[in-house]
């Protein structure tokens, strides 16, 4: 793709630069006569006219920059968030250039930007009166961390092993290790630090190259076609887990990642004077070569079935399989088209109706077996693919949705519209029944499963009515969501709301928005259990604290939940208050300044639940300088604070759901998030230098409170180690940038630029600051994407022509 | 330097279009490691081509054909015209707009010269009409002529104009596309016209016509604390300037809740994150339901945009007996004196990996 773009553009601009040489009449303006009908004479319309009108203003004309230097960057670290998202070079650079303008009526415009870095673009445009071809090429780099460190290595795509001879002695030596030291950590760590001290570097990353072609053709002037291509190639790996043998063996290994997604698109639209009517469709395809992840076991040589999670290493077992395999994102398609028909009617009234049918497929990727472990074979052999139900999905689902959408200003001062919208997700892929399925390719769990295809089922209707009152004006709106699931608790969920809204916007100094939004949710249709049950083919007693029924007696004889309230349904169905307040005005006392301040407060309380989420809350403020100080000189800044506050309780439980309230423990989330940043422009010396100076800076600081109250299970698993903590640092972060660039115009063709930018990243977090290749029971990549300091220091040279 | 409004007369300006924006937060391309400001044409830029003694006598020429020319358009042009604009300055005495012929846009450029060049580069230099598809032929010619008598009268800005009237115009040719449903949209709603986020006149963007370099930092004027979301940790390549917000929304339409380019916001997940389409053999309800029930698309301080961290996340839902539903405080992170594997890193997925979804007959747990 990226191929095909720059091509176009060099033939493109070579066809357009050579016709520009070979044009006999390169002196005289170009007029449009053969499209642009020349005007008929008229009244000369000002005095100082020329006598008659002059046709459009087609003239040819070019525009040419290209922008190239030297850089050096300098980092303290090899932290992959330096470039999470970009690349920074050392050396030669060439940051941008621009090929634009006219000739004969055909515009074009090509450009690039980090041409020969990993994070280029190219970007192409043709336009003539009846057609149009857009090109784009977009590479992003997307590092996740670099000089991960694993006794493991990839032999061949997808698969990563460790080498027979460290498999052998580890499960010789847990095997001749009594059981009370083999499992403790001191005695793996001190097993394994040889091997991961000579073990494989990885960097975790994976590029995005994304491409988009477009023509268009316009052979008459109310019609419009557009044929689009677009395909994207995503190569690399990304940050992975779950490679995974239970409880006491986690492998992490990067996740390979070799994708291709193509879209093939055909849409037409007819633009008459009552209306546009629009159809299209678009074939989407997602192909992914490597279909499974295979990892080697580092402490067993041999396959041993083991009927404990805690597989080897642990002090109760020593068993597993030599490797382990994932499945990774199967092959799927989409087929989508639409149509939709907009009618204009007099007092700006508009009414549209939107419909599309689609259809996501996924019978491509043939099912693994069920698992690698050769000695799984009762109550059949597991490793054999031909024990399965099936070979492959046969899934399908059924999108269609529905958009009917009125609006009009029956009176000048009232406006009203009214919107419906529907959108199901009919998902109709087959329930697949298993006798049951091996857990971490170690042991066969005799529970008989079958697949859930969830779909649902949406509709919403909101209708707004506005009234202005001179300067001001005030809305109010009403709106209707209904959430239809199929094998969930509730049958549906339905949120109604009201909101108001006013603007005013006086002709010269101010603007000012407000808004007031509540809602309220509820359900239908209650089956606590439904959810909970439907994977398994004889369900049991509920495991989870959210399927058991509201009314169960405690400990202290109360029922779980208070009489009549379901305190204890997931809170993408639960009853929820929400609640939002939006002010934003924006003050300009002059033609030089300009301050605004803005409020967004989101309440939403899910006021029945005492288990999961009880409440979210979001509070921003933020104030925005703009000043022009003089021609010669003009500032920015802005600040934001934002304050997110989460509440959630869980309770603790054993072998089953603890019925007993002490066992409950609740995490207090809050962020507080301060923003900022700061702008300067200045010219110097006019025409000659300028100075640009810039900054930004961010600190989050997150705080997860912790209660559990005394006596309970959670407060006892801690009696020796102080209680129940809290976790202060909770990814913390600061970033912080500050760049400065001066400009000498030395030529009227040249530019000199002298620039540079640091950039400060700092992550503290309890949970990922500071971990090592292997912790208790997890060998970990600990690849590194924490705390940097960059410097870059660089000069351009800008040629226009 | 600054972008005061060159192309009117500095009086009376919509207080929102009279913002005064240095160019510093115009091309303001900090965080993004991609300093350059693109050269726009109308500076040291775009050399027109011309003639100094071909240009007049075109223009000559022009004249005594046109009324030939116009003849022949009439009869034979199927070409639909741009629509006429007629807003009449209140007691205005000026001729009606129609009974003049196409109005002169070479008279705007002799006062209004950067405006009018950047403008012609754009496809609205193509017009027919010329500046008086826009702006209002009737107040132009009476702000020319106070002009020659030495007389200052506003001109015709648009930016004078109530938002509805501006949107009016550019819908009069753009109500089609992504722009069909704008009319009765929140933006149009709320007073927030084309003009608010495009100038004709001296855009800076590379494409669309934006007023400031990057797109986003155009719908970060109205939306700061989506700003400061983007500068999270936990980011989509926005402040990079790999994606904007037009790439997930249309802010043209009123048709879609969020003003979302896709019917559903998974679908709008699904574009660049194809794989996570499915259907899967074993599904995760909230997941295939809503992609935001777990995560933030504009940015987070948590790992992979998690609009909270694992295992708590999780645990909203998963309050199941044994290690789902059992505390992990700070005991169990790193700092603690008991580091628990479902605790730290990835938490919950260092071993249920394929929460998208998985496709493996013993993955019911999303592990395998």
């Amino acid at each position: 793709m990226k191929t095909i773009i720059l091509a176009s553009t060099l033939v493109a601009f070579a066809a357009i630069t050579s016709a520009e040489n070979k044009a006999p009449s390169k002196e005289t303006p170009v007029v449009e006569t053969a499209t642009k009908p020349a005007p008929a004479p008229a009244v000369a319309p000002v005095q100082a006219a020329p006598a008659a009108p002059a046709a459009p203003m087609v003239e040819d004309w070019r525009s040419n920059t290209v922008s190239f230097g030297a850089q050096q960057t300098d980092s303290d670290t090899i932290s992959s968030k330096f470039m999470e998202y970009r690349d920074v070079p050392n050396g030669v650079v060439a940051p941008y250039f621009r090929f634009q303008g006219r000739k004969k009526g055909l515009l074009y415009d090509f450009l690039g930007e980090n041409v020969k870095q990993t994070d280029q673009r190219f970007r192409m445009r043709l336009r003539e009166v009846k057609w149009g071809l857009e090109g784009d090429y977009n590479r992003i780099p997307h590092n996740f961390g670099n000089d991960g460190r694993t006794i493991l290595e990839e032999t061949s795509p997808g698969v990563w092993e460790v080498s027979d001879t460290i498999q052998n002695a580890f499960q010789t030596t847990l095997g001749t290790t009594a059981s009370n030291v083999r499992g403790t950590y001191p005695f793996l760590l001190n097993l394994v630090s040889p091997s991961l001290a000579a073990g494989n570097r990885v960097d975790v990353k994976l590029t995005r190259e994304r491409g988009n072609v477009a023509f268009i053709a316009k052979p008459s002037d109310p019609v419009e076609f557009r044929v689009t291509y677009s395909r994207e190639r995503r190569t690399g790996s990304r940050a992975a887990s779950g490679t995974s043998f239970g409880f006491g063996n986690v492998v992490e290994l990067p996740e390979p990642v070799h994708y291709l997604t193509q879209d093939f698109g055909a849409e037409g639209q007819y633009e008459g004077t009552w209306g546009v009517l629009r159809a299209g469709v678009h074939v989407n395809q997602f192909a992914n070569r490597i279909e499974s992840l295979t990892f080697d076991n580092p402490f067993r040589i041999t396959d041993s079935t083991d009927a404990s999670a805690y597989t080897a290493p642990g002090s109760g077992s020593v068993g597993g399989p030599v490797f382990g395999r994932m499945s990774l994102p199967p092959d799927n398609e989409a087929f989508i088209a639409n149509a939709s028909v907009m009618f204009k009617m007099s007092h700006r009234t508009r009414l549209s109706a939107d419909a599309s049918l689609g259809q996501w497929k996924q019978n491509e990727s043939p099912f693994l077996a069920y698992t690698t472990n050769t000695a799984i074979v009762d109550p059949l052999r597991a490793s054999d693919a031909g024990t399965l139900p099936a070979s492959r999905l046969d899934g399908k689902a059924d999108i269609t949705s529905f958009n009917l959408f009125f609006t009009s200003q029956p009176m000048n001062d009232l406006s009203l519209s009214a919107r419906y919208r529907s959108y199901e997700m009919d998902n109709k892929t087959p329930r697949l029944s298993f006798p049951g399925y091996v857990r971490f390719d170690g042991v066969w769990e005799d529970l008989p499963r079958i697949s859930v295809p969830y779909g649902y089922k949406n509709d919403q209707f909101d209708a707004t009515i506005g009234y202005r009152f001179g300067d001001l004006s005030l809305q109010g709106g009403l709106k209707h969501i209904k959430m239809e699931r199929t094998f969930r608790e509730t049958e549906d969920t339905k949120e109604t709301g009201a909101s108001i809204a006013a603007v005013l916007h006086t002709s010269d100094w101010l603007v000012f928005r407000g808004s007031y939004e509540m809602a309220s949710r509820d359900f239908d249709g209650l089956e606590i259990e439904k959810s909970e049950d439907a994977s398994f083919q004889q369900p049991g007693e509920p495991a989870n604290l959210l399927a058991v029924e509201p009314g169960t007696i405690q400990t202290n004889g109360q029922p779980l939940c208070p009489s009549g309230t379901v305190c204890n349904l997931r809170y993408d169905q639960s009853k929820k208050d929400i609640e939002r307040i939006g002010a934003q005005a924006s003050i300009s006392p002059n033609d030089k300044v300009t301050f605004s301040v803005g409020y967004l407060r989101t309440k939403d309380d899910y006021k029945e639940s005492l288990f999961g989420l009880q409440s979210a809350d979001f509070d921003t403020v933020s104030l925005d300088l703009d000043f022009v100080a003089s021609e010669n000189a003009n500032l920015y800044a802005f600040y934001t604070y934002e304050k997110l506050k989460n509440l959630q309780a869980g309770r603790q439980s054993g072998a089953t759901p603890s019925n007993n309230p002490v066992d409950n423990w609740t995490s207090s989330v809050d962020d507080k998030t301060n923003s900022m940043g700061v702008g300067a422009e200045f010219t110097l010396v006019p025409d000659k230098w300028f100075l640009n100076l810039q900054g930004r800076y961010q600190k989050v600081n997150g705080n997860n409170a912790i209660f559990a109250p005394l006596g309970g299970a959670p407060a006892n698993a801690r009696l020796s180690t102080g209680g129940v903590q809290s976790i202060p640092l909770f990814d913390d972060t600061k970033i912080g940038t500050f760049s400065a660039e001066a400009k000498y115009q030395f030529a009227p063709d040249w530019a000199l630029s002298l620039g540079g930018w640091i950039e400060d990243y700092k992550v503290n977090d309890a949970q990922s600051t500071g971990v090592t290749s292997y912790i208790p029971a997890s060998f970990f990549l600990a690849a590194v994407d924490g705390d940097y300091t960059a410097k870059v220091a660089y000069v351009r040279v800008t040629y226009h022509w | 330097m600054n972008t005061v409004d060159t192309t009117s007369e500095k009086s009376g300006f919509g207080a929102e279009q009279t913002r005064a924006v240095p160019e510093a937060k115009l091309s303001d391309n900090s965080m993004t490691g991609t300093q350059d400001l693109p050269w726009t044409p109308e500076g040291k830029g775009a050399k027109m081509r011309r003639n100094l003694w071909t240009l007049p006598l075109s223009l000559l020429g022009l004249a005594l054909l046109a009324p030939l020319a116009a003849a022949v358009s009439v009869r034979s042009s199927g070409q639909a015209m741009p629509p006429q604009v007629v807003m009449q300055a209140p007691g205005s005495t000026a001729a009606a707009p129609m009974d003049h012929g196409p109005f002169d846009a070479t008279d705007c450029k002799s006062c209004h010269e950067a405006a009018v060049t950047k403008m012609e580069q754009t496809k609205h230099g193509t017009l027919e009409e010329g500046c008086a598809t826009c702006h209002d032929r009737a107040k132009a010619i009476q702000h020319s002529t106070d002009r020659a008598d030495g007389k200052e009268t506003p001109g015709p800005s648009v930016k004078d104009l109530p938002a509805r009237e501006v949107t009016a115009i550019c819908l009069g040719c753009h109500e089609k596309g992504d722009r069909t449903h704008f009319a009765g949209s929140v933006h149009d709603r709320k007073d927030v016209s084309c003009i608010s986020c495009h100038s004709v006149h001296s855009f800076k963007s590379v494409r669309s016509q934006f007023k400031t370099v990057k797109d986003s930092e155009t719908c970060f004027g109205c939306h700061p604390q989506i700003r400061a979301k983007t500068m999270r940790t936990s980011h989509h390549p926005i402040r990079e300037g790999k994606l904007d917000c037009a790439s997930c929304h249309n802010p043209h339409d009123g048709s879609q809740p969020k003003m979302l380019k896709t019917a559903w916001i998974n679908d709008t997940c699904y574009t660049c994150h194809t794989e996570k389409r499915g259907p899967f053999l074993w599904e995760h309800a909230p997941v295939r339901e809503n992609c935001a029930n777990c995560h933030d698309p504009h940015g987070s301080n948590h790992d992979k945009l998690l609009v909270a961290k694992l295992p708590f996340l999780c645990q909203r839902c998963h309050l199941n007996t044994r290690h789902p539903g059992t505390l992990y405080d700070g005991n169990n992170a790193l700092t603690g004196a008991s580091v628990s594997n479902r605790a730290i890193e990835h938490a919950c997925k260092n071993c249920h990996q394929n929460v998208h979804g998985s496709n493996h007959p013993s993955g019911p747990y999303l592990g395998r």
